[in-house]
């Protein structure tokens, strides 16, 4: 009698293989409905504005949908992180030295300087709602080569955005 | 006729029939319960040709491609190919498989049908032998019917049984390939370089490949729509 598969060959390693196969999927389950998301509301997080959705694919990773209550800490001033946020609902205020220096709502990204330059956060993130629902990902930076004309738009835009916020600062800065 | 034996006879000759798909359909299930993996919902049972061709494309831009998990992987789909592509050509044909192999596996089938072709040898002009063998053949006719009945439906039950098992072992073992082939190639900088250069896709994984694939290939060729029936598993 020959034989032709032989699936006692497999080692308890190729096994852990085979069921890391799996978590694998299943985080990839999550990112792609993550992903669909995202893109469904591309045109609102301005650092993707102008970018082919498939070039969005290949340069966010780590997409998820995560949820705060009130007062939670979404980012904590002086950690280093790159995890980039965008706010689907709800509304976030802005600590600096403790000291309320902004807020964040609906349509609003934030973490994405500290994120992009590898620098530590300078302010802290709190939810200042009963809930809010933020969209959290992060950026490939590694992948200059594949996707340079992508990454190259995102850091345009980054710039129109930190320009805008140091606008802003300046107005009410020039207010007070 | 008592219907054990006509069930008895049927049942050696599907024992006999699939001892070899039942051996690896045994082991494979059993590898597949003992160590609690899951067969995927979708059907990667007609991935082999392609992976086949991804593997031989990448090993030649990378030499290093093809380690020692997706060479184990890629050689048992390929080993279970090879069982149920003629498995089920075999048993396409229920009634063929009958009249070809069966008659002469059943003792109380073939005997008779000896006994007929005696019987024949003997008639010429005698009418009473005449008549005695049209009544012979009329009862080996009734008997085949019987038998066809019987062995439809246990064939066919064993038939569905081993295929099926066998194709979830398939599916398993394409769904692993498929992973493992796309984790080396995310890992190799030939590769990379040539999804790169060539233009193929940012993102390294089959959807992709296919949808460039297809992209260079004349519309509606048998490859065009087996290329097109594969990226509709990835949805």
């Amino acid at each position: 009698m020959h034989k032709d598969i032989q699936v006692n060959i497999y080692s308890s390693k190729d096994i852990e293989a085979f069921l890391q196969i799996y978590e694998e999927e299943a985080a990839q389950d999550e990112q792609s409905q993550s992903l669909k998301k995202l893109l469904s509301v591309q045109d609102k997080i301005s650092i993707f504005r102008d970018i082919d959705p498939e070039e969005i694919k290949a340069i966010v990773y780590d997409l998820k949908f995560v949820k705060f209550v009130f007062k939670d800490y979404v980012i904590e001033e002086g950690e280093k992180k790159s995890e980039i946020f965008f706010i689907i609902n709800g509304e976030c205020q802005v600590f600096h030295n403790k000291k309320k220096i902004g807020k964040l709502r609906a349509g609003e990204i934030f973490g994405e300087a500290a994120a992009i330059f590898g620098t530590t956060r300078n302010a802290s993130v709190v939810c200042s709602t009963k809930e809010a629902t933020l969209l959290s990902f992060s950026i490939d930076q590694d992948n200059m080569e594949f996707c340079a004309s992508a990454l190259a738009i995102l850091y345009r835009n980054l710039a129109f955005e930190i320009n805008a916020k140091l606008a802003y600062s300046n107005e009410q800065f020039s207010k007070k | 006729m008592d219907i054990t034996i006509i069930e008895d006879e049927v049942s050696y000759f599907c024992a006999d029939f699939f001892q070899d798909a039942a051996i690896e359909a045994e082991e494979g299930i059993n590898f597949i319960e003992q160590n609690n993996l899951d067969i995927p919902k979708e059907n990667y049972t007609i991935l082999p040709k392609f992976l086949n061709v991804i593997i031989q494309r990448f090993r030649v831009l990378d030499s290093g491609f093809v380690g020692p998990l997706l060479e184990k992987v890629s050689k048992d789909m390929q080993s279970l190919e090879k069982i149920l592509i003629p498995l089920k050509k075999d048993t396409a044909n229920l009634q063929e498989l009958f009249n070809n192999e069966f008659i002469d596996f059943s003792e109380v089938l073939s005997d008779l049908q000896n006994d007929i072709s005696n019987q024949r040898i003997r008639t010429k002009g005698n009418l009473e032998l005449k008549k005695r063998l049209e009544e012979s053949e009329h009862r080996f006719e009734e008997l085949k019917k019987i038998y066809l009945e019987v062995f439809s439906e246990m064939f066919y039950d064993d038939k569905q049984y081993y295929i099926g098992s066998l194709l979830s072992i398939l599916n398993l073992m394409a769904f692993f390939c498929d992973k493992l082939i796309w984790e080396e190639a995310n890992e190799s900088n030939f590769i990379k370089k040539h999804f790169q250069v060539q233009k193929i896709s940012k993102v390294l994984d089959s959807k992709s490949y296919l949808l460039h694939a297809t992209s260079l290939m004349r519309p509606y060729t048998s490859e065009y729509e087996y290329y097109q029936a594969c990226i509709r598993i990835y949805k």
